[in-house]
């Protein structure tokens, strides 16, 4: 059923696209529509990092945090004072950028979650709600509500004698593979990233095993927020920004999980691309599609929740 | 002197109390079994020792030192671990993973080692399957996994909370004996078990709970002989 789903889901962009007279099956299309869903892969690949980190919160706590998507607005920030004001590259400043939201992401877990985690689960979401409006109009008192953007690597990458993409969306795309592929190797092999794996699976167990629940949290709610840092960088290199930018951001995270899965990894991995690449297509080929983008991705997601809750790759008992 | 102590252990759920004044005590290298009807606490009595729960009241020692206020993780620290009831394992984790979870406070790769070989001698199956995931084993594969893990960090002291709970005969009969085996090897033992005969057969001592109180307590032996206990707890 989910399967039929998303072949009409995926049809309907070209279905459109030939009632409106906006696709033409000639060479150029063509070229334009692999450059379409290259892009969309690419740009998929980035959130589905970001959403990784959301995933993980919830996988491992419950936790349902709405800041997400701000953490990834303060990432794009960060780049930008790192690229204005120290003249650091954005990417190399990743080495410091990262470390940070690590930091902040455990303090915010240490003082803040830790807390409320476990009881009432209005409460952390609520914090977390709270905590977002907190950092967008911290952000806004200092760099008001402008638009901001870096020049970074605007030139093209000439693929093929026809395929053409933006050499920022192809670093992008690189270091959001390079940075999931580390994520999910600490999270396979390393003992602490086993243990968030315990944790998320049984925290009772995890603790008479010898885990410190508290502990893992914390390193838990760390990766996460340097997972929204980084994405945040990534997308300052290649689209304008203000401090209200994370909202949508988190909207993207949360399609995204639904999509592959809540708490699952690979599953984030496929839903932000399976998001990306619905919402190339849509802009591509219909009539004033940019506008219509978020409606489609979003209604994509309804429909999954009403057809498979648990989405492509959660777990049956949930 | 006594390796685990409680004395008047009142604890509960959140404002529910379960236990009122509970004692008891397990000496070291015993094997000790808790029985009672449902409801008893038995299964709470476990966990307000491992620090999972409300704590109202009472003194907990484990080798003379205080161990109330301590998380689970650094109870299991002091050499005292736990086997949950329901065999609960780390479904999506291999059963080599579900292991190395257990040692999970040794940072000695030998000694992690030589805990996982220890443990794959008393269950030879766990070693054939040791790179099949824990929630594809059986019930009875299952309970072997959790009282592996349990024992990754050669504690001092294990309790084990209903091993034969939903288990087929062969398998009750496999932890009756595992039990017996680890006793002889010195490994102080405290389990609660609904199959309260067998469990109080191959108990040094035995204690009965009834509504998170003290009921009886004695010798395996002088509790299979009493009259009430036989007549209410073990069928007659």
């Amino acid at each position: 059923m989910l399967a039929g789903f998303l072949v009409i889901a995926y049809s309907l962009p070209f279905a459109i696209g030939i009632y409106t007279e906006n696709v033409f099956f000639d060479r150029q299309w063509l070229a334009d529509l692999a450059t379409v869903v290259l892009n969309g892969v690419m740009q998929g690949g980035v959130y589905a990092m970001f959403a990784v980190g959301l995933t993980m919160i919830f996988g491992v706590m419950r936790i349902i945090n709405v800041a997400h998507g701000e953490m990834v607005m303060l990432g794009a920030y960060l780049s930008w004072m790192s690229f204005f004001w120290l003249g650091f590259d954005p990417l190399l400043a990743m080495v410091f950028t990262l470390p940070i939201a690590f930091g902040l992401g455990w303090m915010i877990q240490k003082f803040l979650l830790n807390a409320v985690v476990g009881g009432p689960e209005l409460t952390p979401l609520l914090m977390t709600f709270g905590l977002g409006l907190a950092m967008i109009y911290a952000v806004e008192a200092v760099f008001t509500t402008d638009f901001k953007s870096i020049p970074y690597a605007p030139d093209s990458f000439q693929l093929t004698e026809t395929i053409v993409v933006g050499k920022s969306r192809l670093i992008s795309f690189v270091m959001a593979l390079v940075i999931s592929v580390g994520v999910f190797m600490f999270l396979k092999k390393h003992r602490i990233g086993k243990a968030i794996r315990a944790t998320s699976q049984n925290a009772d167990v995890a603790m008479v095993c010898g885990i410190n629940i508290y502990g893992i949290y914390m390193v838990t709610s760390g990766i996460s927020a340097a997972l929204a840092v980084a994405g945040g960088v990534l997308v300052s290199i290649q689209f304008g920004f203000n401090p209200e930018t994370g909202i949508i951001y988190t909207l993207q995270a949360f399609a995204i999980i639904v999509l592959g899965g809540r708490g699952h990894y690979i599953g984030a991995m496929i839903g932000g691309v399976m998001l990306a690449v619905m919402e190339s297509l849509i802009s591509f080929m219909l009539p004033n599609g940019t506008a219509l983008v978020e409606i489609a991705a979003y209604g994509l997601m309804i429909f999954v929740l009403l057809i498979r809750p648990r989405g492509l790759m959660g777990p049956k008992t949930d | 002197m006594a390796l685990l102590e409680l004395k008047n252990i009142d604890a509960g759920y959140g404002r529910s109390q379960i236990l009122y004044g509970v004692s008891l005590e397990v000496m070291e290298k015993e094997v000790v079994c808790v029985i009672g009807p449902n409801g008893a606490g038995k299964s709470t009595t476990f966990k307000i020792i491992m620090g999972f729960i409300n704590y109202l009241g009472g003194e907990i020692t484990f080798n003379g030192a205080n161990i109330v206020g301590f998380r689970p993780d650094q109870i299991l620290g002091k050499g005292l671990g736990y086997v949950p009831q329901g065999r609960i394992v780390f479904n999506q984790m291999t059963v080599r993973e579900n292991l190395d979870m257990g040692a999970y406070i040794e940072r000695d790769k030998k000694k992690i080692e030589e805990a996982m070989d220890y443990v794959f001698t008393l269950f030879p199956r766990l070693a054939e399957r040791q790179k099949q995931l824990g929630g594809t084993m059986s019930g009875g594969e299952q309970q072997m996994l959790a009282m592996g893990r349990a024992l990754m960090t050669r504690p001092q002291m294990i309790m084990i909370d209903e091993p034969s709970l939903g288990l087929s005969p062969r398998f009750v009969s496999e932890v009756f004996e595992l039990i017996l085996r680890l006793a002889e090897e010195g490994l102080t033992i405290m389990v609660v078990e609904q199959n309260a005969t067998r469990a109080l057969e191959i108990s040094d001592r035995g204690y009965v709970l009834e509504l998170g109180r003290n009921r009886y307590e004695g010798t395996g032996q002088e509790l299979l002989n009493n009259q009430d206990v036989r007549r209410m707890y073990l069928g007659g």
